[in-house]
């Protein structure tokens, strides 16, 4: 089920079709891309002890978190990448592939602490309808520790129409390169203020994945899922998103369809697209990545490398997702410049250049304000642990499941 | 309670040599035709002390099962058939072991699936086979497969391993004394028009992970439960309703679809979808909108409404995947079972059990002798680490 459009949003949808037309040709934009400062924490460990006060630095070092949510509705996106049960070696999810729940926490508090009027946090978990509760209690989580950070503090799982009475239709201003326009479930649209909190990783498919790949997994499974409905949204999400990865289907027809069908199908160019798009249809206001600790080699235990657990000790924020991941890049030892064809984007498109060409943040360093610990000092060396994996001589059979 | 190790004669297997293959072996009753073709057979038998018959003995319940294990899609052995959500469908004979048991106390309860209908029956399925109905308190009438029967020797692989896994579970009758802890009672008569959903329940309240007891209706046991599911598309009787309610007043939750009536307490805000939640006492009743007819949707509610905080087990890199917790009569040794059904047990597998544990040791059909396992032990649950293992593990706790 999908609300009628208002007039408002097929103004301004529009509008902005015709201007991404237009900047498809020209790029006045890309200059223009605003810069925001991005603030570099050192953390070696989650203890409350040591996480609070870093965060809390890094915040103020933005300007306070009071300015951005004081007497407001804040939705969090999270990233709970994958099944629960499938961890990287023994690891609890937490320590490699997921935002860890005391960041989580963490967030929460100094969000309520500064005035907060409701803190949502938000995740399409793998194929499930169930509360985001239940999700992570299958990881060994506590739930009631994020819950209980903070007044007001509640879960609700985006893969489906969830709480809302129908799905929320956010367009791209700028036009869009693959989705004029999405269905989201209402909690996107139903918030002052959008959070993203990454985990610190490279991506299979992306390169990377930080606060603006997160914001993939707002998309309902219900519509852009392998097992979405054909005309209407399926009651249920069943399976991942593999047709915003292949572009062998659409989503379901009540949804905004894709701008050029015929366009290229490889994961390498639709996914990157997608993400900008819809962190343009979903603009984020404060982006979190953290990389305490993490993996190296891919976003999941199931990606085909040689994986490595990691312990970067380090958390990343910004008021613009572009400059957050670009300093976070950085961090992780690559050149937020890099196009197609220079690690982490050997064989796929850049999401920072592309969220950059059209204006929304840049990806020059000198042009980003790093607030905090330096980018050298909290460096951690992805890029080289990339190389010494790529130069290696190839694994044995992959560990997928 | 017949503590026999059957096995199924093949009907190629008429000359009486045949029966020196079982020399050392567990098996202690074989079942064959009446016919005379196999009467050097009977009598071999005899001599080698092994039991012969047409059919089991009295105090044992037999039932059809299906060959365990993920199951393989029409198209080609290499393709696995998916379940309702996406995920590989596995046939398991352990709720029907549960079932026969709860149904016919004091019966042995036997499985009778002979491989067949498959292209290729690789040895580990045998183990999993004979470990799948063990593990829930049952056997498998161990059965052989045409190719295998026609070019038997005592070292083909798939022999060797069903008669391994046949001894590893015979030398631990004890373990049959042990009672599977439940958080979930499935309750119902799982007969007539209630057949196919209170023994679907059965089976995929399994696969969604929960730890259940089957509750027959006309002898009701809560006892220890968290939640009991009524699966019936009968009323129940005033009798059951009256216990189920002294069951909720007491803390524990039911669920139920209309067909329970009206329910006392007073509503409750409830999130979900399919269900109308209800206060009563110190508990709770989740009633249904609508008649469930989606077993699998029902199992899974069912998962979310008990919680997976009260999860017994939770697997991890396990792939598809049975667990059986059992505990023995004096309460100080568990017992988990754990089945793999990928026909290879996962290399790094970790297995939470919930309780409050001092020791943990594991032993597989390969190393039947408990051996030490890596474990974090906390005050609620014990997170075991399993090296790579095949497609069964016990794992033995000491409280």
């Amino acid at each position: 089920m999908t609300c009628r459009q208002s007039r408002r949003n097929f103004l301004t949808s529009s509008a902005a079709a015709l201007s991404g037309a237009w900047i498809g040709e020209r790029n006045p934009a890309r200059a223009a891309a605003p810069a925001s400062p991005v603030a570099i924490a050192r953390c070696r460990s989650y203890t409350p002890g040591e996480l609070l006060p870093a965060m809390t630095r890094m915040f103020d070092r933005l300007g306070g978190l009071a300015r951005l949510v004081k007497g407001k509705t804040v939705a969090v996106k999270i990233n709970l990448t994958g099944s629960p049960t499938y961890r990287l070696h023994y690891l609890p999810v937490e320590d490699t592939h997921y935002t860890h729940p005391q960041v989580i926490a963490a967030a929460a508090h100094l969000m309520g602490r500064a005035g907060a009027k409701r803190i949502r946090i938000l995740e399409s978990p793998w194929s499930t309808a169930d509360p985001v509760e239940e999700y992570v209690l299958q990881a060994n989580w506590e739930p009631r520790d994020i819950l209980g950070a903070a007044p007001n503090v509640e879960f609700e799982n985006t893969n489906y129409l969830g709480r809302g009475k129908c799905y929320s239709r956010l367009t791209v201003p700028f036009g869009g390169y693959v989705y004029p326009a999405f269905d989201l479930n209402h909690s996107y649209e139903d918030c002052d203020v959008f959070v993203s909190i990454a985990k610190m990783k490279e991506h299979a498919t992306a390169g990377v994945t930080l606060s603006m790949k997160n914001c993939f997994g707002i998309t309902p499974c219900t519509i852009y899922g392998t097992g979405a409905g054909i005309d209407e949204p399926s009651l249920i999400p069943k399976g991942g998103r593999g047709p915003i990865h292949a572009g062998d289907r659409g989503p379901s027809k009540s949804a905004p369809q894709e701008l050029h069908p015929d366009g290229p199908k490889r994961d390498t160019y639709r996914v990157p697209r997608t993400v900008v798009d819809l962190n343009a249809a979903r603009p984020v206001h404060l982006a979190i990545v953290e990389g305490i600790r993490t993996m190296t080699g891919g976003e999941g235990p199931w990606v085909n490398e040689d994986l490595q657990a990691v312990a970067p000790g380090v958390i990343v924020a910004g008021l613009n997702p572009v400059c957050t991941d670009a300093v976070c890049m950085a961090v992780m030892g690559f050149d937020p410049l890099a196009d197609r064809g220079t690690a982490p984007f050997e064989a796929c498109d850049s999401t920072l250049k592309l969220a950059e060409d059209v204006g929304l943040g840049t990806r020059d360093l000198s042009r980003i304000e790093v607030v905090g610990a330096g980018i050298a000092e909290a460096k951690f060396d992805f890029a080289a642990m990339r190389g010494k994996r790529r130069s290696a001589p190839p694994q044995g059979a992959a560990r997928r499941g | 309670m017949s503590a026999a190790t059957p096995f199924r004669w093949p009907g190629s297997w008429t000359t009486p040599d045949t029966v020196d293959l079982l020399q050392g072996t567990a098996v202690d009753l074989i079942l064959l035709p009446e016919d005379r073709v196999f009467d050097r057979v009977r009598a071999r038998a005899r001599e080698r002390g092994i039991a012969s018959a047409v059919a089991p003995p009295e105090g044992v319940a037999m039932a059809p099962g299906a060959w365990p294990g993920v199951k393989l899609s029409r198209g080609g052995e290499a393709e696995f058939a998916a379940g309702p959500t996406g995920v590989p469908w596995v046939d398991s004979n352990g709720w029907l072991v549960r079932l026969m048991r709860a149904m016919h106390p004091g019966a042995a309860a036997w499985i009778d699936a002979p491989p067949k209908d498959r292209a290729v029956f690789p040895p580990a399925s045998y183990e999993l086979a004979v470990a799948d109905a063990a593990a829930h308190g049952g056997r498998w009438i161990l059965a052989l497969d045409s190719a295998l029967a026609s070019h038997i020797t005592p070292d083909a692989p798939a022999w060797k391993r069903m008669m391994a896994a046949a001894s590893f579970f015979a030398a631990r009758r004890a373990w049959m004394e042990c009672t599977p802890a439940a958080t979930l009672g499935v309750v119902s008569d799982f007969s007539g028009p209630n057949e196919f959903m209170g023994q679907e329940l059965l089976n995929l309240v399994a696969r969604s992970g929960q730890q259940y007891r089957v509750v027959p209706k006309a002898r009701p046991d809560f006892a220890g439960l968290r939640a009991i599911l009524y699966a019936d598309r009968d009323a129940p009787s005033p009798a059951l309703r009256r216990q189920a309610l002294a069951f909720v007043e007491a803390g524990g939750l039911l669920i139920a679809a209309p067909v329970w009536g009206a329910a006392p307490g007073r509503e409750v805000a409830a999130d979900h979808p399919r269900f109308a939640l209800r206060a009563h006492g110190k508990g709770r009743i989740a009633l249904a909108h609508a008649e469930p007819d989606d077993p699998w949707m029902l199992a899974n509610d069912s998962a979310v409404l008990v919680s997976h905080r009260y999860d017994l087990v939770r697997c991890f890199n396990s792939g598809s995947f049975g667990a059986c917790y059992t505990v023995s009569p004096d309460r100080v040794r568990t017992v988990v079972h754990v089945l793999f059904y990928a026909d290879r047990g996962p290399s790094e597998a970790a297995i939470r059990i919930a309780g409050s544990f001092r020791t943990a040791r594991i032993s597989t059909i390969d190393r039947p002798d408990p051996q030490p396992v890596r474990a974090q032990f906390a005050r609620d649950a014990v997170e075991v680490h399993l090296p790579p293992v095949p497609p069964y593990v016990a794992i033995e706790l000491t409280a």
